[in-house]
């Protein structure tokens, strides 16, 4: 198999000078926000020890956990195929696609990247339509994504309108085409226009479709839920809407309890977008009738059986690791050639798909540890950077640079041989301009020069000048910090209504309390006044797949913590009052917050059991938001635009509003 | 207690200022120091190359040259992070490798000292090499020693954590993603207008002095750590 030219790749990508300013823009505005959140959370370094030893024991009882969560789709009639190479998995979904009609939507999926889908499903004749705002922007552009939780973040915002120009038929203002670049004010204005130009685009995609393919965050084995999380809504509508649902996830995604669940969950969102929570996370446990599970091996057995390296496959995809490299961050992402860039990226394609293709990738870095410091999981990946090279030089792939070390070895293990060749550097140094890597660096630096004298012929001159000894205190390393973690002692409902804000910035968001039914049914009233009956759906009335103009479900639980409202729906038909909706109201008691995130999945966990809760949950953390062009933050994506949350003492009868707009 | 001074090989051909430094700022704090003549080199470029037969047997070699001290010193975060971190990896344990200090965290860690009495008038950023600040984790003493230092004015630059770009054959193998790395790095460092960039590791001063000497700037000036300090001392 042909080495990817990593360092061609990379050379072609900086000849592109634009190229490193969007990506260090994009990746330094999250690398900022995150370490700010992250100071917000004292527990932090304690979630990432307990993510760590969670992935790591999902490893340990992989087999097992694959087992029970087999058992738990099939009591649902739900079934689960482990592929065991690409083509295989491809295979087989193309026959599940084109078995129900062929019009697929589709959610973000590295894996379908990594596995070649969408050009598999293409050439047998099924139309696929990529429903991430960021996916769909280098859909449309026939790119890759370039980084796992934003594709499009090589992208300005005046190429993803000449995209949109070209692919949608949009009109895009003429300043685009023109040399003049226009206020921030105007930029961002434009990179909203095309976000939501996306939205009216897909709207009719997700209606059409026969099937939605997503893929998966997490599979929890002890409860056989499928998670995925996401900003857009777009998952939900791939995974509500069409009639069939294909999850198509690694088998690495496998976690044990619900317990672990919980940690994963709040490590996710604040590492990939510097999000407390994002805005969907949908929780699959249900006998959805038409729902298939496949999972990817494609070296991952291999790894899981690699004792120096299986820890790789702990990784969550949050991306974290690639904004905090500065070599990613130089040369983005398609130039690491793969379907992972990045450090995570440089580790496991070479395990996945063999060395001899990809040995040049672990090299591709300078050891500043940044990723290692950023993973939320801990994997150290500039230590499994360094045993990778130590492999591809023992297995013969890489010999680069093998004649010159082994001449420096030989000289540095003789101090003759080394003071001789000190001696002679004056005399090489200006022969380096004639090697190919010698001008690459000379075009940017000048070498250094021998000084004279060395230290070591200082040193021999050297009369030493000790004066009264100072020495030694006992060795005095600093106490490790021990953050008091701070008793929630506040309003519960008080940090709700302030986390509740804070995702509506621009008035998005709203939150009423009343005390009484009749006050919360009259505000509900005058909310759907003026609203085409046929434009309001209320929670539990069968609907037409097609838009609505406001939506009113019931709460399951509040998490006060994130802001958070947990829907409970008993059919996957039920979503569309909390997605295909411009409003979307969730009617609740005070009664129901809980603390935090954990929590909540506590509960729902309880729920499950005793069947209280039915089998799907999506805990909505604010109204749909998108930031894939520039990472301009823009409301609504292509869930709702506007999330009302009214808070009542008293049970409200949803049931009683029907047919009263 | 006998004290070894490690210099890394590029120190002592390219950078001796640095430890002739460390030399005169720890005799003037008391510190008797030996300096073994038959040292070469760590074994650094040979482990991150992923040739670890070549590193083991340089590692060897350090270890039985420095064996014989109870503390080992060097004015370089990243060598004696090869050797804290990752001799185990390669001689199995080593009394060398848990004896090796980096200059800084020798002196406020193992000397106990914060205010030296050093002085420099001007403007500095500081860069923290990656291993210094990530791997042995210094940066904390590094900042501290240097925000005693009279006159001397530490200015927050946005690419303070960012690598200089060096790393070792990772700047011959990918050269112009290294210099790309640099020209990010030094950017706000040029922007900020310093008199001196500061580091304690003279590997990433030898990268950023070739930028700046390449572009024929005279600003900032490249110091190693412990010529700042080494202002304490009467007559360096």
């Amino acid at each position: 198999m042909t080495r990817w030219p990593m360092r061609s790749a990379s050379r072609d990508k900086l000849a592109d000078s634009t190229l490193g300013d969007k990506v260090h823009r994009a990746t330094l505005h999250t690398l900022h926000n995150r370490a700010r959140l992250v100071a917000s959370i004292p527990e932090w370094g304690d979630l990432r020890q307990r993510a760590r030893e969670a992935r790591l024991r999902a490893l340990d009882r992989h087999e097992e956990l694959l087992d029970e969560l087999t058992r738990q789709l099939d009591r649902r009639g739900i079934p689960l195929t482990v592929a065991s190479t690409s083509a295989e998995a491809c295979e087989l979904i193309t026959r599940l696609v084109l078995d129900a009609g062929g019009r697929v939507t589709k959610s973000k999926s590295m894996t379908s990247e990594e596995i070649g889908l969408n050009a598999a499903l293409e050439s047998a004749g099924a139309k696929v339509t990529e429903t991430d705002l960021g996916e769909l922007i280098v859909q449309l552009a026939g790119q890759a994504p370039s980084h796992v939780t934003a594709p499009a973040i090589h992208l300005s915002t005046e190429d993803i309108a000449l995209i949109f120009r070209d692919k949608l038929g949009m009109s895009i203002p003429a300043w685009v085409t023109s040399r003049e670049r226009p206020g921030e004010s105007i930029r961002k204005a434009l990179a909203r226009e095309l976000s939501l130009a996306a939205r009216r685009v897909l709207r009719e995609r997700f209606l059409e479709a026969d099937v939605g393919i997503s893929g998966a965050n997490f599979l929890v084995a002890e409860s056989g839920t499928i998670v995925l999380v996401e900003n857009e809504g777009n998952i939900q509508l791939t995974t509500c809407l069409p009639k069939r649902h294909i999850v198509l996830a690694g088998i690495d995604k496998l976690v044990e309890t619900e317990a672990d669940l919980a940690v994963l969950l709040r490590l996710l969102p604040v590492s990939a977008t510097a999000q407390r929570q994002s805005c969907y996370v949908s929780l699959f446990a249900d006998a959805h009738p038409d729902m298939h599970v496949v999972l990817i091996d494609h070296g991952r057995r291999a790894l899981m059986g690699d004792p120096e390296q299986r820890d790789l496959l702990t990784c969550i995809r949050c991306g974290a690791c690639m904004n905090a490299c500065p070599v990613y961050r130089n040369i983005g992402g398609h130039a690491y050639g793969g379907a992972y860039p990045g450090p995570i990226g440089s580790l496991l394609m070479p395990h996945l798909e063999g060395m001899s293709k990809w040995a040049d990738l672990p090299f591709a870095s300078s050891l500043c540890g940044a990723c290692t410091e950023a993973c939320p999981v801990q994997i150290p990946l500039h230590e499994r950077l360094l045993q990778l090279r130590a492999r591809a030089v023992n297995s013969g792939e890489v010999m680069e640079l093998g004649l010159t070390l082994r001449a420096a070895t030989a000289a540095m293990q003789s101090r003759t041989l080394m003071s001789l060749a000190g001696a002679l550097y004056p005399l090489g140094a200006p022969m380096a301009a004639l090697a190919p890597a010698g001008r690459a660096w000379l075009s940017s630096r000048t070498l250094p020069s021998r000084s004279s004298p060395t230290f070591r012929a200082w040193w021999k001159q050297h009369e030493p000048r000790v004066e009264a000894p100072q020495r030694p205190v006992d060795p005095t390393r600093p106490a490790p910090e021990t953050a008091a973690p701070t008793p929630p002692t506040a309003d519960l409902l008080e940090r709700f209504a302030r986390r509740l804000a804070e995702l509506g910035p621009g008035g998005e968001s709203e939150l009423h309390r009343f005390s009484h039914a009749r006050e919360a049914v009259e505000f509900l009233r005058k909310r759907m006044e003026g609203i085409d009956p046929a434009g309001i759906l209320i929670s539990g009335q069968a609907s037409d797949k097609r838009g609505y103009e406001l939506g009113v479900t019931p709460a399951a639980a509040l998490i006060a913590d994130t802001g958070g409202v947990v829907l409970d729906l008993p059919d996957r038909t039920l979503g569309r009052a909390s997605t295909l909706v411009e409003t979307h109201i969730v009617v609740a008691s005070p009664s129901q917050i809980v603390a935090t995130l954990a929590d909540a999945i506590e509960l729902r966990w309880r729920m499950r059991r005793s069947e209280a809760w039915s089998g799907y949950q999506v805990i909505v953390t604010g109204p749909s938001r998108t930031a894939d062009v520039e990472k301009v933050l823009v409301i609504p994506a292509h869930g709702p635009r506007r999330l009302v949350v009214v808070l009542c003492e008293e049970q409200v009868d949803l049931a009683a509003l029907r047919g009263a707009g | 207690m006998s004290v070894g001074l490690f210099v890394p090989c590029f120190v002592d051909l390219f950078h001796p200022e640095a430890a002739i430094a460390t030399v005169r700022l720890l005799e003037h704090l008391g510190v008797e120091l030996d300096y073994p003549d038959a040292q070469t080199c760590c074994g650094q470029p040979q482990f991150n190359a992923g040739r670890r037969d070549e590193a083991r047997a340089l590692a060897r070699r350090f270890c039985e040259i420095f064996d014989r001290f109870d503390e080992i010193v060097s004015p370089s975060g990243s060598c004696v992070s090869m050797v804290r971190k990752h001799y185990p990896s390669l001689v199995g344990d080593s009394r060398t490798a848990a004896r090796v200090y980096e200059l800084c965290e020798y002196l406020t860690g193992r000397l106990g000292v914060q205010e030296l009495g050093a002085r420099l008038p001007g403007r500095a950023a500081v860069h923290v090499g990656c291993h210094a600040r990530r791997e042995i984790g210094v940066a904390g003493a590094a900042i501290s020693l240097l925000s005693h230092v009279e006159g001397l004015q530490i200015v927050p630059v946005e690419s303070d954590e960012w690598c200089c770009g060096f790393g070792g054959t990772f700047s011959v193998k990918f050269p112009e993603i290294s210099s790309a790395m640099g020209s990010r790095k030094l950017a706000p460092i040029l922007e900020a207008d310093v008199d001196y960039l500061i580091s304690t590791d003279s590997s990433c001063l030898m990268q950023l002095r070739g930028m700046v000497e390449r572009r024929k700037l005279t600003r900032p000036r490249m110091m190693h750590v412990a010529e700042v300090l080494a202002t304490c001392v009467r007559g360096s």
